[in-house]
């Protein structure tokens, strides 16, 4: 009889340690569930039955579906994005680019699902939680804004340019940019334009700006989340050049 | 990782001392379980002492339980609501959670009735309910639960139940001359009427965490993915 206490107990210490551990929080419902049905079962073997009924239904059901209730919702994250050549680009159904990693890596880590909208014809949506694809976008009232993702510069084609600077903050380029004669235009874009013409243009550069991802003023724990995630990336310098060199090359 | 290891290393360091320290054996108990048995007539001997020998405890335990609840429900209505509620539809939790739950019903009311004879009582009888009733929110459509939750006014009632169980303290001292005196069925042990006031006291009990429970449930659907 000892020696089966003596294994409970242990399970009890590795099903907590492993409750310790988990990074996903639907994983740590499921190893709390674990740990309360071998509670139950502790406290059952040692006699008191009573204990027991009330770690079964607390421990092991109420607290779990309290738990997967909060969360389950919690997890769908909405994403529009603009497509954008080496940030968030579609490739034979699949989307694909620098963004597309960081924000999956994130969210992977973090244990959200997610739902992915294009947005066309520059339409602005309502109902989202995450807006991006090479957005340059400063600070407003209708949302919050990440830290910068990745630097950029503004440059001016042409004479004339038909999109003045503001017209780009937080509007996406979705229009035909290849073929435009003048125009103001960010790096990528503009490495975009090159490789589709195949050859360069005069240009004139403007100012430093940054990428940067949009947040809805409803969830501020996941803006605050996704800028401790990217302090962290950008401080592991190799991996961020690494996926930049992958990406954009 | 740091803290989680000093946390690791304290426990370890708390099992360690508690291994060569604690010995249970030399607590002796004054108070023989045959003078219970004998005194309170119920058989389950936790009743005895939660419901008679320590009411005082779970007195305020009902008090702080209605108090948390009390609050999340009223912290919770700041929030907004979640709008396009949908049931998924799945057909074996559709046929079964009806019949299921007029077992959890039974069970519960069993667990809450038989309290003092074998092992179960108040509390987990309510979360049982409570918990019960959650399966019928995956089949119900929100609109008619959210009609029986106000209908039956069971977040006003529940408030009253600490104040029905300090009656019954008063009402004890007026007659008999000491809070919660108990004036109960004194059967024979094992029988359904023994145990002192252990029945009354155990239906209060598990009605206040039923309604609790549900309460926090229910807010928690209504408002879900806000926090």
């Amino acid at each position: 009889m000892s020696y089966f206490i003596t294994v409970l107990l242990i399970l009890t210490l590795i099903s907590s340690l492993i409750l310790l551990f988990q990074k996903n929080h639907l994983d740590a419902i499921i190893a709390y569930g674990i740990f309360g049905a071998v509670m139950t079962v502790v406290l059952f073997v040692l006699n008191a039955p009573d204990v027991a009924i009330v770690e079964a239904t607390v421990g092991s059901a109420f607290i779990f579906f309290i738990y997967l209730i909060a969360v389950k919702k919690v997890s769908k994250i909405k994403i529009y994005y603009y497509e954008t050549p080496y940030l968030f680009e579609n490739k034979k159904g699949n989307t694909e680019g620098f963004e597309k990693y960081i924000l999956d890596e994130f969210l992977k880590k973090n244990g959200f699902e997610t739902e992915y909208i294009e947005i066309k014809n520059n339409d602005v949506p309502e109902d989202f939680d995450i807006i991006v694809g090479g957005i340059i976008a400063k600070e407003s009232e209708k949302f919050f804004i990440s830290d910068p993702i990745l630097p950029t510069k503004m440059i001016k084609i042409g004479k004339d340019n038909i999109y003045h600077i503001s017209n780009y903050k937080y509007k996406g380029i979705s229009e035909d940019f290849t073929h435009q004669e003048n125009i103001i235009l960010d790096l990528v874009r503009l490495k975009y334009r090159v490789y589709k013409k195949g050859h360069d243009e005069k240009n004139e550069f403007l100012e430093n700006e940054d990428y940067r991802f949009i947040f809805s003023k409803k969830n501020k724990k996941l803006l605050d989340d996704f800028n401790i995630y990217l302090s962290e990336l950008k401080n592991d310098e190799k991996t961020y050049n690494s996926v930049i060199r992958r990406n954009i090359g | 990782m740091i803290k989680k290891f000093f946390l690791i290393l304290i426990l370890i360091m708390i099992s360690f001392i508690s291994w060569n320290k604690f010995n249970l054996s030399q607590y002796i108990q004054p108070y023989l379980p045959q003078e219970i048995l004998k005194d309170n007539t119920s058989l389950n001997m936790v009743s005895a002492i939660v419901l008679d020998y320590r009411i005082y405890d779970t007195l305020f335990e009902v008090i702080v339980f209605t108090v948390a609840v009390t609050g999340i429900s009223k912290y919770l209505m700041k929030l907004p609501e979640y709008g396009d509620y949908k049931n998924e539809k799945d057909s074996v939790v559709e046929t079964m959670i009806p019949i299921i739950f007029q077992i959890i019903v039974l069970i519960s009311l069993y667990i809450a009735i038989t309290g003092h004879i074998a092992p179960g009582g108040g509390f987990s009888a309510g979360v049982i309910l409570g918990t019960g009733l959650l399966g019928v929110s995956f089949v119900k459509p929100m609109e008619d639960i959210e009609k029986i939750f106000v209908k039956s006014k069971i977040e006003k009632l529940k408030v009253l139940v600490p104040f029905i169980i300090i009656i019954y303290a008063i009402s004890g001292y007026i007659f008999k001359g000491v809070y919660f005196y108990n004036f109960g069925f004194f059967g024979e042990p094992g029988t359904l009427f023994s145990g002192g006031s252990a029945i009354i006291l155990n239906l209060l009990i598990a009605f206040e965490v039923f309604s609790g429970t549900w309460t926090i449930l229910y807010k928690f659907i209504k408002h879900r993915g806000q926090l």
